[in-house]
């Protein structure tokens, strides 16, 4: 018997009018996604949610904690299409040539024989190990690679409080060097016992203008050994290593969250792996953070509650997500990391204090860097970052001024005791470089054979 | 004088023709001196700050007739500012410091005192109002580990705080708030030498070499302590100008201590194997004056004078020019978590005044002079302390250093009668010893730092506590207030014969409190 259908306008209106609603809360299956440039914020943050973005939904790529700063305290987030970061070929030989010298040892979670290149390029699902080993990656390559100097003849403090605004600013010289991950010349300088020398400058306000702190941090993972000139009384004293989780100054930061970790990796005694998931972050910040003069911060809304929200462009990026446990003697009982898993740069970090309540939030703001070493030398580097302690609303921001330069001919001699009093003292003050002659040359990882294990990662 | 006026005038010809020299070739001068302003200016920068210092005395003076009890002691302003100019090739850089006080209570009545007596000049206008440029030089770097120096500017060797081991290239101004300024670069004397640092990095060390040609003012040389009568003037002298009537002067012309003679010295820093250590060598003055006593007063009582008759009818001030070799070392003990520090020097034929009974006991000291050799030692440990958190819930660890102090005076012989100050009858003993401490913490990001200093004088008795706290408002704003506190002193009394006025004991009664206002640019 076959039926006939009869055909009914009123019943096809019907009909129609049902699978358009239907459509209109399907849309997040088959809508187009969110254009570059869609500002989320908390008025239309629960719109935003079930939307995509490059084929993600928003709710899935805010962490827990973005997603209450969206919502609570006032952060707005602008979209920006993914990008690939380029990478310094130079790094893909040097992994080749001596990844396989870098070997962990499980009882004491150092690592030695390190030269250059990324640590574990081949970690697998089944290693026990990964998460450590995933943090010595981030530890001995993050920056894409590491520079072997970085330059940053002015930075800036803001401490803002998030009440009432911009309470103060610090002026700042850097200056580090990496002894080890060197991709021109030998790839370890000196003995090996030195990882990364640091010096760092005041030079203003008045009454901090000349202190000055130099630090030599070790292979082996003994306590950093650091010194600091006081210019009211003329004077280098050696301090104690033994504050490497203490405030610095009177910043909202501690000595371990330079740049979000700058622990020794196995100070912190375990990690735990939590898997990939792709985030949004910046990660190409929209441009320099400072002019060097001004009070002007472009990208930070330093006129609206809470004065320390950052004002740039968020791109999904997928990220390694890893838990670090606290020793007992931390003010924190955990962190949670969330570092790129192509450039190895921590995007944000999350710290909860002894009763597991959330306290801070650490974010960066990312670019790449060209270098003035040759049309290859290029990495990753974080010219602003917000240490925001959620629990006081108050923030460091820190930002660089326009000159930083990565891999400006300068070497280990230009990292001392001496450089810290002669900066001090005023009888010098750091170079400043011309922008590179040459034209840089990106590569990518796509046109490199690349076949990682660590890349695969679940 | 005229050996200095030349040079200045030489100096500042100079150093205008090269700040100018590093524009490029223009046309007309006037384009030229347009675009070398220009260059200037954008090359130059300026600091310093405006400071407002007010202390009240707690207790009442013995010297005066009138209660000074919360009487205002000093009120002091302070324009200091700091100009450097960066040539690239080289740094040139200009201080100076412009002190004004307003007649105080306690000073108004001390000046009464100083009137009677014979005083003929003012204690705020010809003492505590000053202006000088402190510090002028300009800093050359050459192949990367060559830094030079020239001009009159400041030399720190030494890790000891409070006292001087090393630390005797400058002399200190203790006259205007004796020792309690805390940031001692004001206090300290700038000098003109020539300073020359190389960088040996292959040794992990520096060697210094400085020369001082001995073109500074009188003035400039040796720790100046009030002996004018002055605020801080020693219990009970408070009031009576020993260079009033020409009854003292200093002698900066001596053989063993003329300012025009150069002092030197060279000093190696360096690490090795977690020790930071140095060695020097330094031929300077002796950092304390002492009594070159007039024969033609005192020598039917015994008197010798130290070589030259002085000039002043009681005796001459004279610093002494000694050689001092020393070391230093710090090196962080990571189990105990502290940074131990000591400092060892050995200064050969220090000057000591003798005879504690001379005159009766009036005029300790005034005998002669006795050359000693002298080793002074100190050991300090530093460490962060968790405690301030939990006891004053402070933001952060705090700091905390102890040091001791001891000078030790060799081949020591009873019998020669050294006095530990000439004027006042306490001998010297063979070891004089001294601790202090210091103790700081924050709250607030930094915002507001509480900190107490303290000492003890082992040999003598008497102690000082200073309490303090520190308030930081935004990037110009900071505020200090102060108590200064002397204890257990029993300081000489005027006219009397004693001998235990020891190394604190002249600070008896003079308890006060500071309040210090500073706007910084």
């Amino acid at each position: 018997m076959r039926y006939r259908f009869k055909y009914n306008p009123v019943l096809m209106i019907a009909l129609i009018a049902l699978i358009g609603t239907a459509m209109m809360f399907a849309a997040p299956t088959l809508a187009a996604d969110l254009k570059a440039g869609t500002v989320i914020d908390a008025k239309n943050l629960d719109e935003m949610k079930p939307q995509t973005f490059e084929g993600k939904t928003i709710a899935s790529m805010l962490t827990e904690k973005i997603e209450w700063w969206v919502r609570n305290h006032n952060l707005q987030i602008t979209l920006r299409n993914s990008e690939p970061f380029p990478v310094d070929p130079r790094w893909i030989e040097a992994t080749n040539k001596y990844s396989a010298e870098v070997k962990f040892d499980p009882s004491t979670r150092n690592v030695t024989g390190y030269k250059a290149g990324l640590a574990f390029p081949n970690i697998t699902d089944d290693d026990p190990n990964k998460a450590d080993k995933l943090i010595w990656n981030f530890y001995l390559t993050g920056g894409w690679p590491r520079p072997s100097f970085q330059h940053i003849p002015l930075f800036r403090f803001i401490f803002i409080d998030g009440k009432r605004g911009v309470e103060q600013t610090q002026t700042w010289t850097f200056e580090k060097i990496w002894m080890a991950g060197n991709l021109t010349g030998d790839p370890v300088l000196g003995d090996g016992s030195v990882y990364f020398k640091q010096l760092i400058m005041a030079l203003e306000p008045f009454d901090i203008r000349g202190v000055g702190s130099f630090k030599i941090r070790s292979t082996d993972g003994r306590p950093d050994d650091s010194w600091v000139y006081a210019r009211s009384v003329r004077r280098t004293r050696r301090l104690s290593g033994g504050g490497w989780y203490d405030p610095i100054g009177g910043t909202d930061q501690l000595n371990d969250e330079v740049s979000i970790f700058s622990a020794y990796p196995n100070w912190f005694p375990a990690y735990k792996y939590h898997g990939k998931r792709t985030v949004l972050a910046i990660a190409h910040t929209q441009g320099d953070s400072w002019d060097g003069k001004s009070d002007s911060y472009p990208y930070i809304d330093t006129k609206n509650p809470p004065y320390f929200n950052p004002v740039d462009v968020w791109e999904p990026r997928e990220v390694f997500v890893i838990e670090a446990t606290m020793p007992d003697e931390h003010v924190y009982s955990k962190r949670i990391y969330y570092i790129d898993c192509e450039g190895w740069v921590p995007y944000y970090s999350e710290a909860y204090d002894k009763k597991g309540e959330f306290v801070k939030l650490f974010l960066t703001n990312n670019m790449v860097e060209p270098g003035l070493q040759n049309p290859q030398d290029i990495g990753l580097r974080d010219p602003a970052g917000h240490t925001i302690d959620f629990k006081r609303m108050h923030a460091t921001v820190y930002v660089w001024g326009a000159n930083w330069r990565r891999n400006p001919p300068m070497g280990p001699n230009d990292v001392s005791v001496a450089q810290m009093e002669g900066i001090a003292q005023g009888k010098f003050t750091p170079p400043d470089f011309p922008d590179p002659t040459f034209k840089h040359e990106p590569k990518y990882m796509k046109d490199f054979n690349v076949n990682w294990s660590t890349y695969k990662l679940k | 004088m005229k050996k200095r006026r030349k040079f200045f005038l030489t100096t500042t010809s100079l150093l205008l023709f090269i700040m100018g020299f590093s524009v490029s070739a223009i046309a007309s001068p006037f384009d030229w001196t347009l675009s070398a302003m220009d260059n200037i200016e954008k090359r130059t920068s300026f600091h310093g700050f405006l400071q407002q210092g007010v202390s009240f005395n707690t207790q009442n003076l013995r010297e005066t007739p009138q209660d000074d009890a919360w009487s205002t002691q000093m009120i002091r302003s302070t324009v200091y500012g700091e100009v450097t100019t960066d040539l690239d090739w080289s740094r040139w850089t200009v201080i100076a410091r412009y002190d004004l006080e307003y007649e105080s209570e306690a000073v108004k009545n001390i000046q009464a005192l100083r009137v009677a007596g014979g005083s003929k000049d003012d204690l705020t206008k010809d003492w505590y109002n000053n202006f000088d440029f402190r510090e002028w030089y300009g800093d050359f770097r050459f192949a990367d580990r060559f830094l030079l120096r020239l001009g009159k500017q400041q030399v720190v060797w030494g890790n000891t705080d409070f006292f001087s081991g090393l630390d005797i290239i400058h002399g200190y101004e203790n006259t205007w708030r004796s020792f309690l300024e805390a940031p001692n670069e004001q206090r300290r004397k700038p000098l003109i030498m020539a300073n020359l640092t190389t960088d040996v990095p292959e040794l992990d060390g520096s060697l210094q070499l400085i020369f001082r040609p001995g073109w500074d003012r009188d003035q400039d040389i040796g720790n100046s302590y009030d002996v004018f009568g002055g605020r801080w003037s020693q219990q009970p002298n408070k009031g009576v100008n020993f260079f009033a009537n020409n009854l003292v002067k200093y002698n900066l012309n001596h053989s063993e201590g003329d300012q025009e003679d150069p002092t030197y010295g060279f000093r190696w820093d360096g690490r090795a194997g977690g020790l930071d250590y140095s060695f020097a060598y330094l031929h300077s003055f002796f950092g304390d004056p002492f009594v070159n006593p007039s024969e033609a007063t005192f020598g039917a009582l015994g008197a010798r004078h130290y070589k030259e008759e002085p000039k002043g009818v009681l005796g001459d001030f004279l610093f002494k020019q000694v050689d001092i070799v020393g070391i230093t070392a710090n090196y962080y003990i990571a189990l105990l978590d502290i940074v131990a520090r000591t400092e060892l020097s050995y200064t050969f034929d220090a000057p000591y005044n003798f005879g504690s009974d001379f005159a009766g006991g009036t005029l300790p000291g005034f005998a002669g002079v006795k050359e000693k050799d002298v080793v002074r030692m100190m050991f300090n440990f530093d460490r962060n302390v968790k405690f301030v958190q939990w006891l004053f819930g402070a933001y952060r660890p705090g700091f905390l250093s102890f040091q001791v102090f001891d000078n030790w005076v060799m081949d020591y012989d009873e019998d020669e009668d050294l006095v530990l100050q000439a004027g006042f009858g306490r001998k010297l003993t063979e070891h004089e010893t001294v601790g202090t401490m210091i103790l700081s913490w924050n709250y607030y990001y930094d915002r507001i730092t509480p900190q107490i200093a303290a000492g003890y004088d082992f040999s003598n008795q008497g102690a000082f506590i200073i309490p303090s706290i520190s308030f930081t408002k935004g990037d110009h704003w900071r505020l200090m207030f102060e108590y200064d506190m002397f204890v257990n002193l029993d300081g000489k009394k005027a006219g009397e014969v004693e001998k235990s006025h020891g190394l604190l004991h002249g600070f008896e009664r003079n308890d006060q409190f500071y309040v210090r206002l500073q706007y910084q640019f």
